[in-house]
């Protein structure tokens, strides 16, 4: 996908729930017609349709968006009220809306210009109904004394009125209507709308134009004028007279012609016909359906086979261009659906279940006989296959490509770099890579604070890249790959580096590293991710953003990644996340301790030992540390930090240590059994339970067992708070 | 007007807990104990994928505790959303108890605490001790369980 395909695909996904949020809440407005939260809501939809539109280019949605929000800014601002008419007419524009999108989506015209434009003048027609409440109440008797008709506009015969003598069809007669209100209109207590709803019950309405004409730009447009007129044209049983009935109180102060057109539409010569399309006229008239307009249009011949009919051209050239024509209108939308993540997680779950079933199953059968080569033997391994690809599919629901990610830290870099007047160029590699989603969510923040950290420390300014011989403008690199079962994101960039000498300084300083000790790449992460080791005041003595390199490194580690950097002064940084594919799966070792499973997350386990009493230690009231690596590591039982007591004679279990190292401090735990690595979901216990102290979550065993997954923080936490009482291991 | 409850069996006396509110019933499996979570939580099982606490409630009226064969059964009960397993002996039946066969918490003596009853109920001689499992299993009490 390219930036613009993704963005539509975007426009799209979020056009749908805003025409659908704005459905429910007129739907709500219908039955509660208050101005207030559900019309916010509908303002809001149609606003960021409006900008969003415009964004992707179709401008006609845009458009009508914008004509759309103004209307609504008047319902908001509570002077037009919320009546039904003006709900169902809202409802008509959200199909409206959505079938221009449909239409924009397939790369066709997002609405003929005529459609377009009947629909505006029928919003327009609202825009100007201020003063009435609801259409039901029948318009109250006018005044004798009103003013006499507006000097601009073109004086017009009341005489067009006229009996028809004409012989009738099928007792329907055609009506051509012609409304010229004076511009006080509303003044006198009267509106259009409420005449035309009443000619609507008396009449089809065939034809509307509204001449807006006079309608002034938006400045200096006043709401308690008038300046719309209408030329229509109703089908009717009514008389003449019956009709002008309908304007009875209007009439003499204002310009209303009826006209009786039935003949003409008998005979087909209505002029106006002419310039119509032939089969609108027909549709019209019931001569045919809609249906058979739109067959005889499909059969009706293209330019293109013309012309080749006229050999002015041969087939293949037509062929060859339209194929271009239409490759390049496929910007065509892919079927999507939105689905809650819950379910997913579910079927997750299920497919889950039925692998564990699985090879338990296959298990029992083939202790009970043998069972290789048999026809139940190939059956369940067919099936275990088969939950395999099921299993990775709906994983694969969770995946999305880094683009969008990506995307956002170019122009994040790009801003940043603009702020402080820096040149930098940003290279996205490996932009379809995948990812779960909420792996990228969790690392974009991260993620975000080392692009800046990029450009605000590592980028030079121009004049200092020149100064050392580069180009002036600086180069930033995104670049994601899949390696080994992991996903490595990487950003680099070509600036000054990291000032390994100051680090080190300020490292001696802060009692992080011993004097004299070297700083380089090794571990220079470790120094920076100290908390608090501010990296702003080390490497640049640019005033930025404090960013706490601890809070990137633990988010990583958190979702069971880890991060590296490396760095040259002069050259460049380059930091690599090394991130599991999705956020649920952990490399964890198995464990066991007093029959109980616990898995502990694989990056912090730094070692295993079995326990030696001659490399024992004890200090104070039963504390004991243990000498692993030639360093001192405080170790104790397990079930000790866990707080579950043992019934068991602990000389004789124990009698494996395992050593966590959670990048901030060090220590042992003393368990039963270490058993395999495994790549384990995790699932939480809150979604029924409630949170537990030093356990992220469960996961259930190949053989369905569920076991315990530390929290290493947490029990780091525990481990070294633990009251002195029970620390007698 | 008729109310329809599950009947349990525990330590011989018969519990009831309304029908809607169980989604279903299995035997006892092993149950992954959890650190630091004491009293009437068991601890944590596997059902289908989904991860479920299971409560005790013989630790809870103050029984005498049993050692779990295969044969006791885990009834599950959806409270809120949130699903949840409670041990009992056996299952014995589905009955229908009339209103007038119900009798309020008001005469009843202590021992199981009045705000987990919602009362009990007679049929045929047999009495059903009902209980409020929303207010038994609800998030307050686990809290409240977890502090003591």
């Amino acid at each position: 996908m390219n930036e613009a395909d993704e963005t539509l695909q975007i426009f799209f996904a979020e056009t749908d729930d805003l025409l659908r949020s704005a459905e429910e809440s007129l739907l709500r407005l219908e039955n509660d017609p208050r101005p207030g939260g559900d019309v916010q809501e509908i303002f809001r939809a149609i606003h960021t349709m409006k900008s969003g539109s415009a964004m992707v280019g179709f401008t006609k949605v845009s458009e009508y968006a914008h004509l759309l929000e103004n209307l609504l800014e008047r319902v908001r601002g509570g002077q037009l009220p919320i009546t039904k008419p003006l709900v169902s007419f809202l409802l008509e524009d959200v199909d409206f809306l959505r079938k221009m999108v449909d239409r924009g989506g397939r790369g066709e015209v997002e609405a003929e210009p005529e459609v377009l434009r009947a629909r505006k003048s029928q919003l327009n027609r609202f825009l100007g109904m201020d003063a009435i409440n609801e259409p039901e109440p029948p318009p109250a008797p006018k005044s004798k004394t009103a003013p006499k008709k507006e000097s601009e506009e073109e004086a017009k015969k009341h005489g067009k009125e006229k009996a028809s003598a004409l012989p009738e069809t099928d007792g329907r007669r055609y009506y051509e209507i012609e409304l010229k209100f004076r511009k006080d209109l509303f003044s006198w207590g009267q509106d259009p709308i409420l005449l035309l709803l009443g000619l609507e019950e008396v009449a089809d309405i065939v034809d509307v134009t509204a001449d807006m004409s006079r309608l002034p730009d938006y400045e200096s447009y006043d709401p308690y004028i008038l300046y719309i007129s209408w030329r229509l044209v109703a089908k009717t049983r009514a008389t003449l007279e019956e009709m002008e009935d309908i304007f009875m109180f209007v009439r003499d102060d204002n310009e209303i012609s009826i006209e009786d057109i039935t003949a003409r539409y008998k005979e087909g010569v209505d002029i106006a016909v002419g310039e119509r399309p032939l089969g609108e006229v027909l549709m019209e008239r019931g001569a045919i359906t809609k249906d058979d307009l739109d067959v005889a249009l499909g059969k009706q011949k293209r330019l293109g086979e013309i012309l080749v009919e006229e050999g002015k051209i041969d087939s293949s050239m037509l062929e060859h261009v339209v194929g271009q024509q239409e490759e390049s209108r496929k910007t065509y939308r892919k079927t999507s659906v939105r689905v809650d993540v819950e379910k997913i997680n579910h079927l997750v779950n299920l497919a889950e279940e039925i692998g564990i079933g699985l090879s338990r199953l296959q298990n029992f059968f083939s202790h009970m006989v043998d069972m290789s080569g048999t026809e139940t033997d190939q059956e369940l391994e067919n099936l275990l296959k088969v939950n395999r690809e099921f299993q990775e599919r709906v994983a694969q629901v969770r995946m999305f490509p880094l683009e969008g990610t990506f995307r956002r830290f170019q122009r994040i870099a790009r801003d940043t770099a603009f702020e402080q007047g820096k040149k930098v160029r940003v290279n996205l590699v490996g932009v379809d890579t995948e990812l779960d989603k909420e792996v990228i969510e969790h690392i974009t923040d991260p993620l975000k604070h080392l692009v800046r950290n990029c450009v605000d420390h590592g980028i030079e300014t121009p004049e200092e890249r020149q100064a050392a011989g580069k180009t002036p403008e600086g180069l930033i690199e995104f670049r994601a790959f899949q390696k080994g079962g992991m996903i490595l994101v990487r950003i680099s960039d070509d600036g000054r580096g990291l000032d390994l000498d100051r680090i080190a300084e300020k490292a001696v300083q802060r009692e992080i590293i011993q004097p004299g000790e070297v700083v380089d790449n090794s571990n220079v992460l470790d120094i920076i991710c100290q908390p608090g080791f501010s990296t702003v005041s080390i490497i640049t003595a640019l005033s930025g953003r404090g960013v706490g390199m601890d809070v990137v490194r633990n988010e990583v580690e958190q979702l069971g990644g880890t991060m590296q950097i490396e760095t040259e002064k002069g050259k460049g940084t380059t930091f690599t996340l090394s991130l599991p594919l999705t956020f649920a799966l952990l490399e964890a070792l198995h464990i066991k301790d007093q029959d109980r499973s616990y898995l502990v997350p694989l990056w912090g386990v730094v070692g295993t030992h079995k326990y030696d009493p001659n490399l024992v230690k004890f200090f104070g009231a039963g504390e004991r540390l243990y000498t692993f690596r030639g360093e001192y590591v405080p170790v104790v039982r397990l079930s000790k930090v866990y707080g579950i007591s043992s019934p068991t004679d602990q000389s004789n279990v124990g009698s494996i240590l395992v050593f966590i190292d959670t990048s901030r401090q060090c220590f042992g735990l003393l368990v039963d059994q270490v058993l395999d690595p495994h790549q384990v979901v995790v699932k939480s216990l809150e979604s029924n339970f409630k949170s537990v102290a030093g356990i992220a979550g469960a996961t259930i065993m190949g053989d369905g067992s569920v076991a315990l997954v530390m929290d290493l923080f947490a029990l780091e936490e525990m481990f070294f708070n633990r009251s002195s009482a029970r620390s007698d291991a | 007007m008729a109310t329809q409850y599950v009947v349990f069996s525990l330590n011989d006396q018969s519990y009831g807990v309304e029908i809607f509110k169980i989604k279903e019933v299995f035997s006892y499996r092993k149950i992954t104990a959890l650190p630091h979570v004491k009293g009437f939580v068991k601890g944590i099982i596997n059902l289908r994928g989904v991860i479920l606490p299971v409560f005790d409630l013989r630790e809870k009226f103050h029984l005498p505790p049993v050692e779990y064969t295969p044969f006791h059964v885990i009834i599950v009960v959806e409270i809120s959303g949130r699903v949840m397993g409670v041990i009992a002996d056996e299952i014995s039946d589905v009955v229908e108890i009339q209103s007038d066969d119900f009798q309020s918490t008001g005469n009843l003596p202590p021992g199981i605490a009045r705000e987990y009853l919602a009362g009990v109920g007679r049929k045929d001689d047999l009495m059903t001790i009902l209980l409020d499992v929303d207010r038994l299993l609800s998030q307050e009490e686990l809290e409240t369980v977890d502090a003591t």
